[in-house]
């Protein structure tokens, strides 16, 4: 395969931060007999897809699961469904169907309709195939309640996040007992920066979606449901002007997402209740 | 830009400032993104607060309602060509765990100090934990200065106390900085209202800072994490602990000691890959398929690690339950993990005076550090912390939740308790009957047969026929054994590592006494320990010590089982049982070797009283 020029100096920490990743998924492979991996098909989760077949060897041993809130981007379903066949993805979807015939919508409160469309809709999945480890793409740099994230976090049965006593976490040793009906959410990109996961995805050429390169003057710099996220001004067209572009922006990763700026501390609440 | 980022703890007392300091540091470098900044002003506009730098970080809305930190933040920053990690920490003693966790991954670190407060409580403990945690670039940020009034002396002051007390920690700082946070005085810029600080303001510090990454020098530590089986192909999947592993290189497994040579090394995407070094994440094939599970490891042939089921380790505990002999707890290294138990607490250091405490509880409360010996239900592979890091740190987990971590600072077997007679001299001699004349009416000298060997190897048989054809031919004669000791004099010992030591050390003054009588004295005992034997030599006087092994492999004995306890000890019934979960070390020079796999009782004891004959001990 051929492989593009490497950015001088970048090498060896994105070897770092892979090694620290592929641990990771190994560690909660091992460790957990019903794994799943939770795929928005955003950049961090497409990632996340690659360094799991890293770890295993081309290997995707357990299920990928896509939350469809039915508001997202008509692109983001197509390549799912496009590389959900051409990976051989053991490709898992769930809806709340309920919420969304009693017509849950972002119009109708924006919190309200994250909670319902994608907290409760994961709850459900997971009381139902009763997967003990959910592997989501979260990272430190995104937003101020993620940086103080574990690699391990616990959720209780009732999918709390008790933020306020997380286990100790030392030299790669994670929290892996839990409780019954509980589970562990495993963030293997959680050291990784937003130009990490890109200059990653300009290595190993990690296919991603087009939404992510300009068109007429703006992009998207996050993905998510259509209603609730903003492209942002930016001429940047290919994977190194988006790497150059992300080297003197001066907003957040996030500023595009609409449910983020929902009232105060709006992620801490989706986050305590068991948001992504 | 360079690739290996300097990860930097920021530790300290609470409301030392130390959220401000990060939060300013990313602003005043330009890292801090706007819309984040326009959140915080929001919340203290409507507080009709001034802007909180700290707000930046801790994120909660409990954090900002109560102006504490919580949890460790995380953040990236880049100054001076070089890239960051900053971790802020929270100061209050009950999140002392969070602060580890922040600490643990770290190269370097800052404490913070309140210029008007000196030194408290937190910063004490934090700088306990880096130095055991052996974070040794260190500098000291004493804050607020502007509510000192810029004083020098004031900060001479504090200045020599914190490097007085790091120092004996033996984590002397490389610099102290008078700053204030708040302002942003020397921490990126030199502070005009400071003229009398020639060194460097706090970001010129940490570029000056000298981090030793790994040389590729370290012994190979290759710990196998899992492994995969796809078609006829094993891949043994796990990390480079330290050092290097190459393709074609011999490795030695352990604790399992099977040996092969590494066939391939494979990566996904990445073929022909032919060395992986020190944090790789890797597979190997071998050039014969072992069976070998994850938690072993891999070394060379040169340079091996301790493989033992006791440890001494400087801990720290953050468990809610004290860490106590009497709870059963989990050990975790590396990917090895086992059943442990606390034997002693060496000594604890004291939460609020940092002196030394009286270690006669054995336990350790939450938010303490001590220096402890751990039995292990079987033996793992270790290093002590100093010489390999990786593979000298571990975690206790009680009741599934890590609660304890700490460093190894060595194999605990020449360290266990003992109560050793120092001065002999005081006892010998006293008696009028000397020890020639015991010998003439007895018509053989004093001397005892220490058999050792695996449980079910034949010690106690032999010993029996031995003593009964001992006597028979005139000989003053006692066998001393498990039932006679174990039930009458050490009754009150069990089975811990202390208490075995303890139960050798008696029986060895007890051989001492009765040869001393000018009596034949057998004993039959495992006696694991070449340390134990040595020291049971040198009770009894090396003149009349005969180290007799009773040699049978491990297989023969378990299959003979005599007392069944065997099949316990595989059955978990029995723990720390020799052979199954703790060690026997072979007799390094034994006097007489007897192959009880290959001849029979009698046979045994006829080679033996051969070898008395020979030696003069009986006619």
């Amino acid at each position: 395969m051929k492989r593009p020029a490497p950015i001088s100096g970048e090498t060896s920490r994105l070897r770092e931060l892979e090694n620290e990743s592929i641990y990771i998924i190994r560690e909660a492979y091992r460790k957990f007999k019903k794994p799943a991996l939770l795929w928005s098909m955003g950049k961090d989760s497409c990632a996340l897809l690659w360094l799991v077949r890293k770890a295993f060897f081309g290997r995707i041993p357990f299920p990928v699961v896509h939350i469809d809130t039915t508001y997202k981007m008509p692109e983001m379903i197509k390549f799912r469904d496009e590389k959900a066949a051409q990976w051989g993805l053991d490709l898992v979807v769930a809806k709340n169907r309920a919420a969304l015939q009693a017509g849950v919508s972002p119009a109708r409160g924006k919190l309200k309709c994250c909670a319902a469309l994608k907290t409760h809709a994961l709850r459900e999945l997971l009381k139902k195939e009763k997967y003990n480890a959910l592997f989501l793409a979260i990272r430190r740099d995104e937003e101020g309640t993620r940086a103080k994230e574990r690699c391990f976090s616990p959720r209780d049965g009732g999918f709390e996040w008790d933020f306020r006593d997380q286990p100790p976490e030392l030299w790669g040793q994670f929290q892996t007992d839990h409780r019954e009906g509980a589970h562990i959410r495993v963030h293997p990109l959680l050291h990784w920066t937003e130009g990490d996961v890109w200059k990653y995805i300009r290595q190993e050429n990690i296919p991603v979606i087009n939404l992510y390169f300009a068109k007429n003057g703006q992009r998207y710099r996050s993905l998510g449901c259509l209603p609730c996220t903003a492209p942002i001004n930016s001429r940047a067209a290919t994977l190194d002007d988006i790497i150059s572009e992300l080297e003197t922006i001066r907003t957040s990763e996030r500023a595009g997402r609409a449910q983020d700026k929902a009232g105060d501390y709006a992620m801490q609440k989706l986050r305590v209740e068991g948001y992504m | 830009m360079p690739g290996i980022e300097i990860k930097v703890v920021i530790a300290g007392h609470v409301d030392h400032g130390k959220s401000t300091l990060v939060g300013r540091l990313l602003c005043d470098t330009g890292q801090m993104h706007a819309d984040r900044k326009e959140k915080v002003e929001k919340r203290c506009k409507r507080d009709g607060k001034r802007f909180e730098f700290a707000f930046l970080l801790d994120a909660f809305e409990e954090e900002q309602d109560q102006g504490i930190t919580i949890d460790a933040a995380e953040i990236r920053w880049n100054f001076g060509g070089k890239r960051f990690l900053l971790i802020d920490t929270p100061g209050h003693r009950e999140f002392s765990k969070n602060m580890a966790t922040g600490a643990s991954k770290a190269d370097a670190a800052i404490i913070l100090l309140d210029a008007g407060e000196g030194i408290r409580e937190q910063f004490r403990r934090h700088s306990r934990i880096l130095a055991m945690l052996g974070i040794e670039n260190i500098i000291v940020a004493v804050n607020k200065m502007d509510l000192a009034a810029y004083n020098a002396r004031k900060f001479a002051a504090i200045k020599e106390e914190a490097g007085a007390f790091l120092a004996r920690l033996g984590i002397p700082p490389a610099a102290v900085i008078p700053i204030c946070a708040l302002h942003g005085e020397n921490l990126v810029q030199k502070s005009p209202k400071m003229p009398w600080y020639y060194g460097h303001p706090l970001a010129g510090a940490l570029l000056d800072m000298k981090i030793n990454k790994n040389t590729g020098l370290e012994p190979l530590r290759f710990s196998i994490q899992d492994v995969y089986k796809s078609g006829e192909k094993r891949i043994y999947a796990g990390r480079v602990e330290s050092g290097v592993i190459r393709k074609g290189q011999e490795l030695v497994f352990l604790p399992s000691g099977k040996t092969t040579s590494v066939k391939t090394i494979e990566k996904w995407h990445e073929p022909g890959v032919k060395t992986a070094k020190h944090g790789d994440c890797v597979g190997v094939t071998l050039a014969e398929p072992l069976s070998v599970e994850r938690g072993e490891v891999a070394v060379g042939r040169k340079r091996a690690p301790a493989v033992s089921n006791l440890v001494r380790a400087n801990i720290f505990w953050m468990g809610g339950q004290p860490l106590t002999a009497g709870r059963g707890y989990k050990f975790r290294l590396a990917a090895q993990e086992a059943g442990c138990r606390l034997v002693s607490v060496e000594n604890v250091i004291d939460a609020d005076t940092f002196e030394k405490m009286d270690a006669s509880e054995d336990a350790i409360a939450r938010n303490n550090m001590g220096d402890v010996t751990l039995q292990l239900d079987r033996p793992l592979v270790y290093d002590e912390f100093s010489k390999v890091a990786a593979m000298g740190r571990f975690v206790l987990v009680d009741e599934g939740r890590v609660s304890g971590g700490g460093i190894i600072l060595g194999d605990a077997r020449a360290r266990l308790p003992g109560r050793e007679i120092k001065d002999r001299k005081v006892f010998t001699e006293r008696s009028g009957v000397t020890k020639e004349a015991r010998r003439k009416r007895n018509g053989h000298p004093g001397f005892a047969i220490w058999l050792t060997g695996l449980p079910g190897s034949g010690k106690s048989t032999i010993a029996r026929e031995l003593e009964k054809k001992l006597f028979e031919a005139g000989v003053q004669v006692y066998a001393l054994d498990g039932d006679n000791i174990r039930h009458g004099i050490n009754r009150d010992l069990g089975y811990s590592c202390a208490d075995r030591a303890e139960n050798i050390r008696r029986l060895s003054e007890l051989a001492r006494l009765f040869s001393d009588a000018g009596l034949a004295v057998i004993t039959a005992f495992i006696s694991p320990f070449e340390s134990d034997r040595q020291k049971a030599r040198e009770t009894i006087g090396a003149e009349n010590f005969i180290e007799a092994f009773v040699d049978c492999p491990l297989q023969v004995c378990e299959k003979r089982d005599p007392k069944g306890l065997y099949k316990k000890a595989r059955r978990g019934e029995i723990l720390n049982f020799t052979g199954v979960h703790a060690p026997y070390e072979r007799p390094v020079r034994p006097d007489i070797t007897l192959r009880t796999d290959s001849i029979d009782a009698a046979a045994a004891v006829k080679k033996l009283l051969d070898f008395l004959k020979r030696k003069g001990k009986i006619k």
